[in-house]
């Protein structure tokens, strides 16, 4: 204590002994206060200035009058600069060499890797500077013709021709032309545009499904006809479909390649300057993959999709000659013609089916023969049709027989000579109640249980006294029909269970 | 000053309002600094600290000043925490460019005592209490001749008074201080 400076208690001073203190501060010169505006106002700028910069994500830029001030000196080991260098130059040196080294093994070819087959004929000359450069067609033949006159210095004399010819792999298979089926038109490239920029028309190419076509030309006269012949080839690793058209049957015509990216467009040759394009499609396709029986489901809500989420919509039952007849869930027939065709989505051709009823267009939906028990109807994910063939075999009226249930209401189902008998309870409360009581007939056609205006609805309630039953009306109707092994419930007066599926116990 | 009639002088013209601020408020922000780095800054250290304190002012003025309260207490805040961080800088750039002695080690084990932070604020109010008890304008010259260092001729300024007359008092005023302290233990 007593060598303390008394005085130097009073820093740091706390809040009431700070008032004291500042009571007590000297007046500040207006000279000094001025200085402290300057100062204030030069950091406030700069301050403002880097806020902004930062806030807009802007450099920092400095000018010459421009300075650093406060900054904090801080001294570090003499050593420590040298040391990094010397370790950056290291890693650079490091990644130098490993680049070079990985390059230089990336680039040795073996003897059997990366040997590049060429898919055209190439035949090249040089006579006096002048050098021709023909191209032949489909890659049968690949020829390269090298001749290397001697130099104007007379020091490498030598005169040599190479000939190379690669035959690419011709496959004996073929391939069916169903597919490609239709009129084509023949384009070919206008000046030095590619095909895809305003192509010329050369005419136009009718392929038969009995492999065989007909070439007229642009102003309807005819070119040729003949057979086509199909096959593979491979080139360079790659299999390609390949199509040949023969005029009468004999005399080769022109050819190209079907690779399928567009299912619509035939390359003739291989110098990217003709191809036929599909414009109709002459033959639908059979409608056989079709028939059979399917369940019309639809999204319950709208908006989940069928995939995740479906009700009960219907059967529909295919059948051959493009013929079918639509049951939807309250047992409305519905009988008109279907019609197969293709249609060319994203370059991909897909399959349809439309229903159409007294010739008007009803609905239609796509085959995916991959996935060959669904038809997906329209493009929101919302319906399907899903093959249930079997199912007249499978289900009769005694299926239904049984206890079904979903949540509080359950469906008991009781044979009653060729009748059967449906009750159904739906709990209320603890306290109240509906029950329905329906006698039914099985409809061979539908596959439906059927009550015409046999069901009774009682409104029941529960007291300790005993319960009071309430009827609701009669002569109600309603229909059952079990989809995928579920129990549907068509309450045809109140639709009370629209959408519900109950399970058997 | 509220911040509501700091606005309206910041609509009015942001360079006026900013002098306003350093005259109202200039004497207030160095005894705080003043206080802080009584011990360890210059007076270069505690004007650019001041400097510091109303650019930050500034800034705040740009971007709030909606509340009604009255800004001292925010300025007084401002200004003690950058007055601490320039006792820090200040305090660890000595440190830096000092070399610590083996024997001085042991004093980097903490140098915070709770007894000794209560002793010195009990004496720091019984001190005041004393110089308190000096009178005016006695209590103000010793003050500011032995907490703020001023010179005399300052003093005398601040004081109204001659530089010999504020000798005399002064002298006297610590003869009267020097005793008061005696009587209860303590000594300068």
């Amino acid at each position: 204590m007593k060598d303390m400076k008394l005085f130097d208690i009073l820093e740091n001073a706390e809040n009431n002994s700070m008032d004291r203190l500042i009571d007590k501060c000297p007046e500040i010169s207006d000279k000094q206060l001025d200085k402290i505006l300057a100062m204030s106002e030069k950091k406030y700028k700069m301050k403002k200035k880097g806020l902004r910069s930062t806030m807009s994500e802007n450099v920092i830029k400095m000018n010459g009058n421009d300075f650093v001030e406060g900054v904090e000196h801080s001294r570090r080991p003499a050593w420590l600069a040298p040391l990094s260098i010397a370790a950056s130059v290291v890693l650079v040196a490091g990644i130098a060499i490993g680049s070079t080294v990985f390059m230089k093994k990336n680039n040795k070819k073996s003897d059997n890797d990366h040997v590049i087959v060429p898919g055209v004929t190439v035949t090249t000359s040089t006579v006096k500077d002048t050098v021709t450069i023909t191209t032949a067609k489909n890659g049968k033949v690949v020829t390269s013709v090298v001749t290397v006159p001697s130099s104007e210095t007379g020091t490498m004399a030598v005169d040599a021709e190479v000939t190379t010819s690669i035959e690419p792999v011709v496959s004996n298979e073929t391939w069916d032309v169903v597919d490609l089926a239709g009129d084509w038109q023949y384009q070919t490239a206008s000046d030095s545009n590619t095909l895809e920029y305003n192509p010329d028309t050369n005419g136009y190419v009718t392929i038969n499904t009995d492999s065989t076509y007909v070439y007229y030309s642009d102003d309807g006269k005819l070119v040729s006809s003949g057979n086509i012949i199909t096959g593979y080839e491979e080139i360079g690793g790659t299999r390609h479909k390949t199509i040949s058209f023969y005029n009468g049957g004999s005399e080769f015509g022109f050819g190209g390649y079907y690779d399928g990216n567009d299912v619509d467009v035939i390359s003739l040759g291989n110098g990217g300057t003709a191809r036929l394009v599909r414009g109709n499609y002459m033959v639908s396709p059979s409608n056989s993959a079709f028939v059979g029986k399917w369940t019309y489901q639809v999204s319950p809500d709208g908006f989940t999709s069928v995939d995740q989420k479906s009700s009960y919509n219907g059967v529909i039952e295919i059948y051959p000659g493009g013929v079918y007849k639509y049951t939807n869930p309250y047992g409305d027939v519905t009988e008109g013609a279907t019609r197969v065709g293709y249609e060319k989505i994203d370059g991909v051709r897909r399959t349809t089916i439309d229903f159409y009823y007294n010739t008007e267009f009803y609905f239609g939906g796509y085959y995916d023969p991959s996935n060959p028990d669904v038809i997906t109807i329209g493009n929101g994910g919302m319906s399907r049709l899903i093959r249930s063939e079997d199912t007249n075999e499978i289900y009769n009226g005694d299926s239904f027989i049984g206890s079904w249930s979903r949540g509080r209401c359950g469906i008991e189902i009781t044979k009653n000579g060729d009748k059967y008998d449906v009750v159904i309870q739906w709990a209320g409360s603890a306290q109240d109640g509906s029950e329905w009581h329906y006698t039914c007939y099985y409809d061979e056609g539908s596959g439906f249980l059927v009550s015409e205006a046999t069901g009774v609805k009682k409104y029941i309630t529960y007291s300790a006294e005993g319960s009071t039953e309430e009827i609701k009306y009669t002569e109600g109707r309603a229909k059952f029909a079990i989809d995928d092994g579920l129990l549907v419930w068509q309450d045809l007066d109140e639709h009370v269970a629209d959408g519900m599926m109950f399970e058997l116990f | 000053m509220t911040s509501r009639e700091l606005a309206a002088m910041m609509q009015r013209s942001p360079a006026e309002c900013h002098k306003a601020l350093v005259k109202e408020y200039g004497r207030y922000v160095y005894a705080i600094v003043y206080n802080k780095l009584r011990g360890c800054g210059t007076n270069e250290d505690m004007e650019e600290c001041v400097s510091d304190v109303f650019a930050d002012i500034f800034l705040k003025c740009d971007f709030d000043l909606s509340a009604e309260n009255d800004i001292k207490y925010l300025i007084s805040t401002i200004a003690k925490r950058k007055a601490i961080d320039r006792f820090r800088s200040i305090s660890a750039k000595a440190k830096h460019l000092t070399d610590t002695a083996e024997d001085d080690m042991k004093e980097l084990v903490s140098d915070f005592s709770v007894d000794e932070h209560v002793d010195r604020s009990v004496l720091r109010q019984v001190l005041l209490d004393k110089i308190d008890e000096l009178g005016e304008p006695d209590s103000t010259i010793v003050i500011q001749k032995f907490y703020y260092n001023r010179k005399y001729k300052e003093i005398a300024q601040s004081v109204k008074m001659t530089d010999t007359a504020v000798r005399a008092r002064c002298s006297r005023a610590l003869g009267k201080l020097r005793t008061k302290l005696v009587e209860i233990g303590m000594t300068i």
